[in-house]
């Protein structure tokens, strides 16, 4: 087991992260600020994501309201972020552990990565019906149907493709065959 | 450092005066809604005024004097307590007769009032049959003297003749005016032994038939007056009377409003108006705005069940039509800060409905956000809900209440032909019913409770 194999999965996993995952991490800091006057995002919420009917007939302003949500938004984010690098990464480092001994045997752990993968979604949305369906926030209250389900459609696809190539670039070399496309990516000094 | 002290000391007695003077605004700003129910119960003036008491002189009250083996004979015993009664809440008492017309009586002539003689027919033979009482006349009179009490006592049968057109319209247009006066209208009616004849009975035909084998049949004290004098004749009788049993005993009140009183005004709403439940939620307190409005505040969540009731026997008149209809009038504000210090201002909702109000024998439900339920509300956000509840609509109790012993023209030949021992008054639910809807005509839509509750929703 070389170190310096792991590290650079590591390495090449958080470029495979970043390439999609910064898109997340601006979207979380734009809500961790909160509701910015009658900004465009905040119109498409309105439009798209929560019950505009309720919410004015609640006679509150939009404004003062969505604080709450965007503060939701703002944590869910970065609980899907975190827990995005965090299978990407361990699956990355975990890669180095299989026992390769034999041509064609990586393909034999594909089985494990679709577990793996499979558990690493079932997290994704059980984060996001957390956030979205539980009582932990008020400001669920507000989210449509249709909202509910933008918002996890997006989740689950956006959170997987960073997942994946997170992992894409940071499974060993040798075991790349385990992984979806894996064996695609060319063999060079620098993957 | 004295005078560095000293100028800690100034800044925080400034900042915590400025701090007791920002006041909490934990309920919004909004006009009270105040009732407008005139109380009937109370007299203008505290003298006494004049009663006035009508005897039915028809023939076919003597059937009530006369005994009747194995049926008791309250009506000598009940006119004795009538008289003893006017003398005691008038300042005089005009005692008159009435027939085909009105007659002052004699005071020698009173005494006789519980004899068979009083009721000979003097007149001719013809005047004598199909004699009916002129009550149209003691409505008008009733009118002409609204500061008076009118007690009548008769048989009060009444022909179809005198129950529509402009006969019709000589009992309805007194009748409203006597009820705008805040005036009301007592019926008692009393199941008597009668050993007589009963005349007048309407055919199909268009002639009149008699019928001798009644040996009971009820007689009726109509009292027309302040609600306070009817109380008082209806509770001496029936305490004297009926005390045991209420069988051969009925009353009804008709007024301009059924309605006994405002809650709020008298400060009749409490705790125990809502679920006890509600009192076990978090931070609940109970107190009222401007002396007026009763306020449940708590913490609440989508599971809290509000239910408000009010017996039956708070808001209406006894005896009274009652209320068929009620309902309600709701307004609500929002804020999404939960905490009344941090409130600044509060948001007019507009929800439409969210509760429905249901009336049973005895109390009025209103069943808070069954329209509209908590879970469709959103939590982390404070609501201000005020219900005012109103009467709409007069009730028909008291048709009910004297169905059992009318008897429509219609119907009277083939319950003459059936034998009936006891025998039932012409017509008496028509009349009834034209007293209800002279009542419906002169009730206002009145506003009997107000109450919010202030509530902050969590899980």
């Amino acid at each position: 087991m070389n170190m310096k194999h792991i590290l650079r999965s590591v390495l090449l996993s958080a470029i495979g992260l970043a390439l999609l995952g910064w898109v997340s991490f601006w979207f979380t800091t734009l809500n961790a600020f909160g509701p910015d006057g009658e900004s465009d995002l905040l119109q498409w919420y309105f439009n798209k994501l929560v019950q505009k009917e309720e919410i004015t007939s609640s006679g509150m302003p939009w404004e003062e309201l969505a604080v709450s949500l965007y503060n939701l938004l703002a944590q869910m984010t970065t609980a899907l972020l975190s827990t995005t690098v965090v299978a990407a990464l361990l699956w990355s480092i975990g890669s180095h552990f299989l026992n390769v001994n034999a041509p064609g045997k990586a393909k034999f752990y594909f089985i494990y990565w679709i577990i793996f993968t499979g558990i690493f979604m079932a997290i994704v949305v059980g984060i996001v019906f957390w956030f979205t369906k539980s009582a932990a926030f008020n400001a669920a209250d507000y989210l449509s149907d249709d909202g509910v389900i933008i918002i996890s459609a997006v989740s689950f696809i956006y959170y997987f493709l960073v997942y994946y190539l997170g992992i894409l670039l940071g499974t060993a070399r040798f075991a790349r065959s385990s992984i979806l496309f894996g064996n695609k990516i060319p063999v060079s000094e620098l993957l | 450092m004295k005078k560095v002290l000293t100028q800690i000391s100034i800044i925080l007695l400034v900042l915590s005066i400025s701090g007791v003077q920002s006041a909490e605004k934990c309920s919004p700003d909004f006009e009270m809604s105040k009732s407008s129910i005139v109380n009937n119960n109370q007299n203008d003036s505290s003298e006494k005024g004049e009663v006035f008491v009508f005897f039915d002189q028809s023939t076919t009250m003597q059937g009530f004097t006369i005994d009747q083996p194995g049926q008791e004979n309250l009506y000598v015993n009940i006119v004795d307590d009538i008289q003893q009664i006017a003398e005691n809440i008038g300042s005089d008492t005009i005692y008159q007769n009435f027939g085909t017309e009105i007659n002052p009586m004699q005071d020698r002539d009173v005494a006789k009032v519980k004899t068979k003689k009083f009721y000979e027919c003097s007149g001719s033979s013809v005047a004598c049959n199909n004699q009916s009482s002129t009550i149209q006349e003691i409505f008008k009179i009733a009118e002409e003297i609204p500061e008076a009490t009118h007690i009548v006592i008769t048989h009060l049968s009444l022909q179809d003749r005198q129950l529509v057109g402009n006969e019709s319209k000589q009992i309805r247009g007194p009748l409203t005016s006597i009820l705008k006066q805040g005036k009301s209208i007592g019926i008692i009616g009393v199941m008597n032994s009668f050993n007589g004849k009963i005349d007048n009975i309407p055919l199909r035909s268009g002639e009149y038939n008699e019928y001798l084998d009644a040996e009971s049949r009820p007689f009726y004290i109509l009292v027309i007056g302040n609600q306070d004098n009817i109380n008082r004749i209806k509770d001496n009788i029936e305490e004297n009377h009926f005390s045991s049993n209420k069988e051969n005993f009925k009353y009804a009140l008709i007024t301009s409003s059924p309605i006994l009183q405002n809650l709020n005004e008298n400060k009749l709403i409490d705790e125990n108006n809502m679920p006890t439940k509600l009192a076990r939620e978090e931070n609940f307190n109970f107190s009222y705005i401007e002396d007026y409005l009763p306020v449940y505040k708590f913490t609440g969540n989508k599971q809290t069940k509000m239910k408000f009731k009010i017996k039956n026997n708070q808001i209406v008149v006894p005896g009274s039509t009652g209320v068929s209809k009620f309902s309600i009038s709701e307004k609500v504000w929002t804020t999404n800060k939960t905490k009344c210090k941090d409130i600044k201002g509060w948001n007019e909702a507009n929800f439409g409905p969210l509760s429905e109000i249901t009336q049973n024998n005895d109390e009025l439900v209103i069943d808070l956000f069954t329209e509209k339920p908590l879970k469709k509300l959103f939590r982390g956000v404070r609501y201000f809900y005020k219900i005012d509840v109103f009467a709409d609509k007069p009730g028909n109790s008291s048709e009910k209440e004297f169905s059992e012993w009318s008897v429509n023209s219609s119907d009277i030949d083939k319950f003459t032909q059936s034998n009936p021992v006891s025998f039932k008054t012409l017509n008496l639910e028509k009349f009834v019913s034209i007293l209800n809807a002279v009542s419906g005509d002169t009730f206002k839509k009145t506003l009997i409770a107000s109450f919010a509750v202030n509530f902050n929703l969590t899980k």
